[in-house]
């Protein structure tokens, strides 16, 4: 069932956990010595920055093996291409896999960039199989659409990829959102099958964190459930359905019309974030705590869509002036412990050196223009955009 | 769940006891929740809305207030900043200052902007530098860096670094690097080449001196970049082709030596990257000289081993390099 050696994510999950239990002082500095020797946690795990070069020169490589294969193709199928295409994409899909199960007994990766790569491109080489043997049968979109995802669902049960459980979440959602076009009132009711759905996904998600192997499916959980808990305010937001209702019946004019039950997306858009918000703050819950303060943002900007009421600058000046208070006083308030809140940070921050860049891309508009002089050797180059030969 | 399931299997495996894990559990489950990056995210945000908000409305209303009042104002705020810094300020140091003052790094931040503010004004309203471009971009390039080094800063040390490659004629931050500068002019590849190389060599130099040794990964990665990019473009268009490569190969060298010292996998990734696109270059220019049409054929192929053996290459880093866990 599972590629990767489900050992491996327990023990760095303990590790992970023991390291920061010594830093709070629940451990001493045996302990964590001895849980470090018992949980050992060998697979190749490579910096980030690291996993990014493995990634990309896995993608290159793999690609050009492409290119030399269809070398290959040319003179057998010289006739029939879609033909060469199938044969070619499946050969392909193939040995990525073999490939990948081989490296990762082999070399014992764990999402390293290079199995990433290789999941990556088994996955696009079956769906061209799929996609070239079902292309001129017209089939309907919902039917399509959804012999491409036991591929997906069978890749995230394998693989616990991040990027691939996302795309079967959308995939499933797509097939959902299609069926429901086909028939008139489906289309009517699209935005409650849209947020039924979702709350149906959310749920299964919730149930899957009891699961005796969560924790190989933890960041495929989290991610499913932030996607669920999206979907399921945008399903219920007035912007998106007004907006999504005028595209799909391709109701054209300048202003798109309003939509039946109106009142009730007014409540879905106003409530959802605020009920986000609480929820998170009730249960600890970074994520939906996130989100809640996400979907007020948007909520806020779709209220902006249709009604001003303040011009745009007296509505930013009100708006930052009580933002700044509320967080300042927040900030203040919440300085020592108060009711199992607080300002103090979890743990230590290690992101200092990308705030540091982030100035210098922000400082760099605010520089005054020097004209068409610069120090070092004449010329007119100051700033301008980019010249297109590369 | 997570936490109970850790702490059964620690208890079975007799590393903690029974107390310590009913200690640790209870901690877990009455631990605060921090709202930390909750309320400071709403912070700059409020922040960037008001001055952004305030901006429009004072520009809309500039015949009212004058400029003379607005000037004051800007003035005033820089001054606030910077007074408070000195105010909180702590004793210089060539390390990295431990505990910091929580406001003084925002208000230090501010006052740079609104410094940077002001000065834009005086010379749009005022003319009051005249033609001296130069000094416009120059005077903040030496307050920052002053600043950066005495109240001991890394975003301010980018502003400075920014400001300065600004006097110089360059556009340095990370993603503007491409389409902020024209590469296409042959004193501009120089000048980029030089810059870049210079505060690679600043970077260099401060974490082998241990002189703010902290500040060395801002140069480092700021300097190198925009390097490596001038050469790339210098590499591709200029005669001096084979000059460029191998400015590339031992910048690429210089990366990996700073990396295996400090670990910084990012100067790893950088090196090789640009390292695999000179050398390549390099080949295929010889394979250009030779004029043999067979050769083309193992392009490809190419591609192919050189991309599988970069792989196993970082694979194999750690080893490869020395590097400990």
């Amino acid at each position: 069932m599972k590629a990767y050696n489900t050992q491996w994510v327990v023990n760095d999950a303990v590790i992970k956990t023991a390291q920061k239990w010594f830093k709070q002082g629940f451990l001493t500095n045996p302990q964590l010595e001895e849980i470090k020797k018992v949980y050992t946690v060998d697979y190749a795990n490579p910096n980030i920055f690291l996993k990014i070069g493995l990634f990309v020169f896995t993608i290159l490589a793999g690609s050009f093996s492409g290119s030399i294969l269809t070398l290959f193709m040319v003179t057998p199928f010289q006739d029939n291409y879609n033909m060469a295409f199938i044969f070619q994409s499946f050969i392909m899909g193939i040995a990525f896999v073999f490939l990948l199960e081989n490296f990762i007994k082999s070399h014992k990766l764990y999402h390293s960039g290079v199995d990433n790569a290789l999941i990556y491109m088994a996955v696009s080489a079956f769906c061209t199989t799929i996609f070239m043997i079902f292309e001129n049968a017209h089939l309907p979109t919902p039917i399509f659409l959804l012999l491409f995802l036991p591929l997906y669902v069978i890749a995230t049960i394998r693989y616990a990829d991040a990027v691939i459980c996302t795309l079967m979440y959308f995939l499933s959602l797509g097939i959902i959102i299609t069926t429901a076009l086909e028939w008139t009132w489906g289309k009517t009711l699209l935005p409650f099958i849209v947020m039924i759905s979702s709350a149906i996904a959310h749920y299964f998600t919730l149930k899957q964190y009891k699961r005796q192997d969560f924790l190989y499916y933890e960041t495929c959980l989290n991610i499913l459930k932030t996607l669920s808990l999206i979907t399921f305010y945008l399903g219920g937001n007035y912007l998106i359905v007004r907006e999504g209702n005028a595209l799909i019946n391709n109701l054209s004019g300048t202003v798109s019309p309003q939509i039946a039950f109106a009142q009730i997306f007014y409540f879905f858009t106003l409530m959802i974030p605020v009920f986000y918000i609480v929820w998170g703050l009730r249960k600890h819950d970074r994520l939906i705590l996130t989100l809640g303060l996400l979907t007020t943002a948007f909520s806020i900007f779709t209220y902006r869509y249709y009604f001003s009421v303040l011009p745009l600058e007296i509505a930013l000046t009100v708006g930052g002036f009580l933002l700044v208070l509320l967080a300042g006083f927040a900030i203040n308030y919440f300085k020592i412990n108060r009711k199992g809140y607080t300002y103090q940070p979890d743990s230590d921050f290690e992101g200092m050196n990308l705030e540091a860049l982030l100035m210098s891309e922000v400082i760099q508009s605010k520089i005054p223009q020097q004209g068409d002089t610069f120090r070092f050797g004449g010329g007119d180059a100051g700033g301008g955009g980019a010249g297109g030969e590369y | 769940m997570k936490t109970q399931t850790i702490l059964n299997s620690l208890q079975e495996k007799g590393i903690i006891s029974a107390e310590q894990g009913n200690a640790i559990a209870e901690f877990e489950e009455h631990k605060p929740f921090s709202l930390h990056y909750e309320l400071r995210t709403l912070l700059y945000l409020g922040i960037t809305l008001l001055t952004g908000g305030l901006g429009v409305l004072i520009y809309q209303n500039l015949d009212t207030i004058g400029h003379g009042v607005i000037v004051a104002l800007i003035a005033i705020i820089t001054l606030g900043c910077f007074g408070f810094v000195l105010w909180k300020r702590q004793p210089f140091t060539w390390q990295e200052h431990q505990n910091p003052h929580t406001f003084t790094d925002f208000a230090l931040l501010l006052g740079c902007s609104s410094f940077l503010v002001l000065e834009g004004y005086l010379q749009y309203q005022y003319d009051l530098f005249g033609t001296k471009y130069g000094l416009v971009t120059f005077l903040p390039a030496v307050l920052f860096f002053i600043s950066a080094y005495f109240f001991d800063h890394r975003g301010v040390l980018s502003m400075a670094i920014t400001a300065f490659a600004s006097w110089v004629g360059v556009s340095i931050a990370p993603f503007l690097v491409l389409s902020q500068n024209d590469f296409s002019a042959p004193h501009f590849l120089n000048t980029a080449v030089g810059l870049g190389l210079g505060l690679s060599a600043v970077g260099l130099f401060s974490e082998y001196k241990n002189l703010k040794k902290h500040f060395s990964f801002t140069y480092l990665l700021l300097g190198s970049n925009l390097a490596l990019i001038a050469l790339l473009m210098a590499m591709f268009s200029q005669t001096l082709w084979l000059v460029y490569v191998l400015i590339t190969l031992s910048l690429c060298v210089g990366l990996f030596l700073y990396a295996r010292k400090t670990q910084s996998y990012v100067f790893l990734l950088m090196g090789t990257i640009y390292g695999y696109i000179a050398l390549t270059y390099l080949l295929f220019k010889i394979a250009e000289l030779l004029e043999n049409q067979e050769l083309w054929i193992l392009a490809m192929y190419y591609f192919l081993i050189s991309g599988v053996g970069v792989v196993f290459f970082l694979l194999k880093i750690k080893k490869i390099l020395g590097i400990k866990e």
